[in-house]
């Protein structure tokens, strides 16, 4: 990618002593890119009513920030930053607030940060390593990695790809299309509607309070870790639960599991209203629990 | 798009068997058509199915096979002391050989037919065990050598604490790993279950690939 310097380096080039002042702007079009990467130990994302990106906050003594625009003068549709950090203190220093036209996509890359970003429509990428990624917006594509940072996102995407190791991922809102996986990490769904979805863990425990809607798909897997559904009592709904050796509680109707087909574990088909959603459970020893909202 | 959401075991074993009633079979063949992964998968269930089905029905041991295990079963005493759980080859290879072991111990004593025959199905089922699990195995252990060689080139660049925290997650994804290949050794002629080992060691990729690219911040 051909990136001009032109913005930044004028005052952050040199590292400073002491904590240094951020306050860049350029105008951009409603749908700019701007890709933000390197030792940060915090980053907000803020969605406003204007077609400019902004980035202000500050940086730890020691710390450069480096990069700007595609273009060097007008409206820029793409922006590209990187933070560099002296060492750990310098970067816990490092705190920077975006602002972005809510189209906007972003991606941020960064060790062990606090992310939070509100409002955005376009597009998020966000890796991290430790730290958190908070959402509060329902962008048309979400992608985040964590290793153990938490993910929290309240607002749902239209696209919505969220893993991580160990990290715990809480969501709610709505979704067309999405994927929560850990390994040992706790999913948890609260107030999703889902139009296809796929959760899985290896250890963690996954809970789903959510909705899958008219002609959806859900899916949930894991090897060890507990599955509890809490489905609405009206549900249309079909579910297929299945274990290898792990038990099935069916709370939601009478109906009650039986022996798996291959003579282990436990199985349960039940429908409930039109059964038009069509819901999977599959465990090889978690104990899945079957419930009413 | 076609990603992440796969048929699952089940369905594919159906497909397979030409089970699927015409909903279920037009919306497996549309994800067949654009999915490699569940290509491959029913690629491998038809092959253990094909792989089962020409072994031979009655299995007669040659003297020099229990010889074999009888040592294989002693030096593995040895080797269970040093925390052979830890190990997932290790734990499935012992449960191969504790089957073959067990069957071929108590056949010589056997009396009625059926507990022979209950004999001859343990033994079918060792003898089964290291195709399918090899079988399942072979698809993936290149792949996983070479994201793992990817990893361990750029751990001196990870912060000590992101490494045990990769290594633990790997421990745990492994830990599935053994689980799931015991029980394969123990229920060979499961396409469900070859499917879940399979899905594991996807997982153990997907991992291995996301830790091969994650920031040295």
């Amino acid at each position: 990618m051909r990136l001009t310097n032109i913005v930044v380096a004028l005052a952050l080039a040199a590292p400073l002593a002491a904590q240094q002042k951020v306050d860049i702007g350029r105008p951009s079009t409603p749908d700019v890119s701007v890709r933000l990467s390197g030792a940060l130990g915090s980053v907000k994302i803020t969605a406003w009513e204007r077609d400019s990106v902004a980035i202000v906050g500050g940086l730890g003594a020691g710390s450069r920030l480096d990069g700007g625009t595609l273009f060097p003068t007008g409206v820029t549709s793409g922006m590209k930053f990187y933070v560099e950090a002296a060492d750990e203190s310098a970067l816990r220093g490092n705190r920077l607030e975006l602002r972005v036209p809510r189209n906007a996509r972003v991606w941020v890359k960064t060790g062990s940060a606090d992310i939070e970003a509100t409002g955005v429509t376009g597009g998020l990428d966000l890796n991290i390593v430790g730290g958190s990624v908070k959402v509060n917006a329902r962008p048309r594509e979400l992608i985040i990695e964590s290793m153990d940072g938490s993910v929290t996102v309240a607002g749902g995407a239209d696209f919505a790809r969220v893993k991580t190791a160990t990290g715990d991922i809480m969501m709610s809102g709505r979704g067309e299309d999405v994927l929560l996986t850990t390994i040992s990490g706790a999913i948890t769904v609260t107030e999703l509607a889902v139009q296809r979805g796929r959760f899985e863990s290896v250890t963690g425990p996954i809970t789903f309070a959510g909705e899958v809607a008219r002609e959806g798909d859900a899916r949930f897997d894991t090897h060890s870790g507990a599955i509890e559904l809490r489905l609405k009592p009206q549900a249309n709904v079909d579910i297929e639960a299945s274990t290898l050796t792990g038990a099935i509680e069916n709370a939601f109707s009478a109906r009650q599991p039986k022996v798996g087909r291959e003579g282990r574990g436990m199985e349960l088909m039940l429908s409930s209203g039109n059964g038009s959603a069509r819901v999977l459970v599959k465990t090889f020893k978690g104990n899945v629990r079957i419930g009413k909202q | 798009m076609t990603d992440d959401i796969h048929t699952d075991a089940e369905t594919l074993s159906a497909y397979a068997d030409g089970e699927l009633k015409a909903v279920a079979l037009a919306r497996a063949e549309k994800h067949l058509a654009e999915c490699a992964d569940c290509r491959a998968t029913l690629a491998r269930l038809r092959s253990v199915v094909a792989t089962a089905g020409a072994l031979p029905r009655e299995v007669a041991p040659p003297p020099e096979l229990w010889r074999g295990v009888r040592g294989r079963i002693t030096g593995l005493e040895s080797r269970v002391a040093r925390r052979w759980w830890h190990n997932g080859w290790l734990a499935s290879a012992a449960a191969v050989v504790l089957v073959v072991g067990t069957a071929l111990v108590v056949m010589p004593f056997g009396g009625d037919s059926s507990a022979k025959a209950a004999k001859i199905a343990a033994m079918r089922a060792a003898a089964e065990t290291p195709v399918v699990v090899a079988s399942v195995e072979r698809h993936y252990q290149p792949t996983l050598l070479e994201l793992r060689e990817a990893f361990e080139s750029q751990r001196s660049a990870l912060k000590p604490s992101t490494v045990q925290a990769l290594e633990r997650s790997l421990a745990v994804i492994d830990t599935a790993i053994a689980e799931a290949r015991a029980a394969l050794a123990a229920d060979p002629a499961s396409p469900a279950l070859a499917e879940i080992l399979a899905s594991y060691y996807r997982r153990k990729i997907e991992f291995l690939k996301r830790a091969s690219t994650i920031s040295s911040l």
